[in-house]
C-alpha cells in the first residue's frame, strides 16, 4: 500500500513537472541526437506485429497485458510519447544499456528482467515469465526504437535529467506557496470531484523535468 | 454516476451543497440562465435550453462545464481580457455574484450525451486524433486528453470539456490564444499549447472534437 502511494505521488509530481514544462517556453533540455523511427515505419511482418503489440502494451498497458497489471497506470505515463521522448526514460536509450549490473538487486540484469521489475513494482502487478509474449513484444518494440543506436554507448537523453541541488534548504512555507501557485491546478481541483480524482495520475502530462522513476 | 446526475443533477447538487452561497445562488443562476437579468438576454437563447450549445451560433455547451472555468470566462468578458461581440456586453450586465450563480447553475446541469469517441484500434490515426490522443512530443505538445480528460470529457473545475465543441468555435479560441486575445489560462498552459499549433493542426484537432453528424458552418467567425 505504501509502495502504491509512493508511486502515485511520484507520478502526480511528474505530471505537474510536465505541465510546468509546457507552460515554460523552450527551456533548453538536452534532447540528444538520436531519433527513433515513427510508428508508421513499423513493418508489416511477423516481427512488425510483435513491435506493434509492444507499442500497444506501452500505451494501453492494462488492456493489453491485464494478467500482469495491478493498477491504472500505463508505461507511457512515465515513458512519455510511448518511450520515444528524450529525457523521459526513452526505451531506445534503455535498450542499448542492458545487460547491466544493478545495485538494487546486486546482480547483472537482462533487459527482460528489468521489464519484469516494472510490472512487479511500477505496475503493482506480476512479473511476466521470461519468454512470455508480453515481454517479447516489449523487447521487440524497444529494440526497434533503438535501431541504429550504438550498443553500450551512453545515450544523451537516457533516463531523466538530473536536477541541480536546490540553492535553498527545504521549507514548508515556501513549499506551500509553490504548491498553491504551480501544483494545485492539477491536484486540488480535480481531487474535489470523484470522477477526476486520479486523472493526473493516469493521464499526467509527463516528466521531462523531474528525476527518478518509481 | 452518469445516471444519477442525469436524473437528479441540479436538485441533488442543491441538496448536498454544504451551506451559504450555493443554495441561495442556484435559483438566481437558473433565473438568469432561463429568463435573463437586468437587460441581459437569457443564456439559453444561444447556448440551448439545457446548456447543450449551438454549433450554428458557435455557442459552446455550458452544461456540466466546471464552475470555476465558466465564472472565469464571464469575468474575462466583463473585464475585456476576452472579447466576443455577443458575450462581452452580456457579461458586463451581470454582477460578480450573478456571474458566479449562473456558472454554478450550468456546471450542475447534466452534460449532453457525448458523441462516441473514436477508437484507436492500432490503425493509423487521423491527424486530429493523433494530436488529441497522443500529442506531438518532439514539439513539446502534450495530448489534449492529458489535461482535458479521456475523450475530452473535461477534468475538475478548470479543465473544460472539449468533446462536442463546435469546430469553428475551437479554432477561434486557439487563434485568440495565439494572438494574445484570450487570457492564457491556468499556468499559461493554453497559450503555450496554442502557439505550437499550426493552422492545419488547429483545424484537424477542432474537427476531431466537433460534434459528429452535425453540419459545421464552414469557416464562420474566423
Amino acid at each position: 500500500m505504501i509502495q502504491l502511494w509512493r508511486l502515485a505521488l511520484a507520478v502526480l509530481v511528474c505530471s505537474i513537472g510536465g505541465m510546468v514544462q509546457v507552460a515554460d517556453a523552450q527551456n533548453g533540455l538536452s534532447a540528444g541526437n538520436f531519433h527513433p523511427p515513427p510508428e508508421r515505419a513499423i513493418p508489416d511482418t511477423p516481427l512488425g506485429r510483435a513491435i506493434r503489440f509492444g507499442e500497444d502494451i506501452f500505451r494501453h498497458t492494462r488492456a493489453a497485458a491485464p494478467a500482469f497489471v495491478g493498477n491504472e497506470l500505463a508505461c507511457s505515463n512515465c515513458h512519455i510519447d510511448a518511450g520515444r521522448l528524450a529525457d523521459a526514460a526513452p526505451m531506445w536509450a534503455a535498450w542499448v544499456a542492458f545487460p547491466a549490473y544493478r545495485n538494487k538487486n546486486e546482480r547483472v540484469n537482462t533487459f527482460a528482467e528489468r521489464l519484469q521489475g516494472c510490472f512487479r513494482y511500477s505496475m503493482n502487478g506480476k512479473r511476466p515469465p521470461l519468454g512470455d509474449k508480453v515481454l517479447v513484444a516489449l523487447e521487440s518494440y524497444s529494440a526497434w526504437l533503438a535501431r541504429g543506436a550504438p550498443t553500450g554507448a551512453e545515450m544523451p537523453g537516457r533516463g531523466y535529467p538530473r536536477l541541480p541541488k536546490p540553492a535553498l534548504p527545504p521549507d514548508y512555507a515556501r513549499g506551500e506557496s509553490l504548491y498553491a501557485a504551480r501544483c494545485a491546478t492539477a491536484l486540488t481541483g480535480p481531487a474535489s470531484r470523484p470522477r477526476d480524482r486520479w486523472h493526473f495520475r493516469r493521464y499526467g502530462g509527463g516528466t521531462p523535468t523531474i528525476g527518478g522513476p518509481a | 454516476m452518469r445516471l444519477r446526475s442525469t436524473l437528479l443533477g441540479p436538485a441533488l447538487a442543491v441538496a448536498v451543497w454544504p451551506t451559504g452561497g450555493w443554495a441561495a445562488a442556484s435559483p438566481r443562476g437558473e433565473a438568469i440562465a432561463q429568463h435573463g437579468a437586468a437587460g441581459a438576454p437569457p443564456c439559453t437563447a444561444c447556448h440551448g435550453s439545457h446548456g447543450e450549445g449551438n454549433a450554428a451560433l458557435q455557442a459552446p455547451r455550458l452544461a456540466g462545464v466546471g464552475d470555476a472555468y465558466l465564472a472565469e470566462q464571464l469575468a474575462a468578458f466583463a473585464a475585456g481580457t476576452r472579447v466576443n461581440s455577443v458575450m462581452s456586453p452580456v457579461a458586463k450586465l451581470l454582477t460578480v455574484p450573478e456571474q458566479m450563480a449562473v456558472a454554478r447553475y450550468f456546471s450542475r446541469l447534466p452534460p449532453p450525451v457525448a458523441p462516441k469517441p473514436a477508437t484507436s484500434g492500432g490503425a493509423a490515426l487521423s491527424p486530429g486524433a493523433e494530436l488529441a490522443l497522443r500529442g506531438k512530443w518532439p514539439e513539446k505538445l502534450p495530448a489534449c486528453v492529458q489535461c482535458h480528460g479521456p475523450a475530452g470529457i473535461g477534468v475538475g473545475a478548470v479543465f473544460p470539456p472539449l468533446i462536442g465543441l463546435p469546430s469553428a468555435y475551437m479554432v477561434a479560441q486557439i487563434e485568440a490564444w495565439q494572438h494574445g486575445k484570450r487570457p492564457p489560462g491556468p499556468l499559461g498552459l493554453m497559450s503555450a499549447v496554442a502557439r505550437r499549433l499550426s493552422p492545419a493542426e488547429t483545424e484537424a484537432v477542432a474537427k476531431y472534437f466537433a460534434p459528429t453528424g452535425t453540419a459545421q458552418p464552414n469557416g464562420t467567425g474566423r
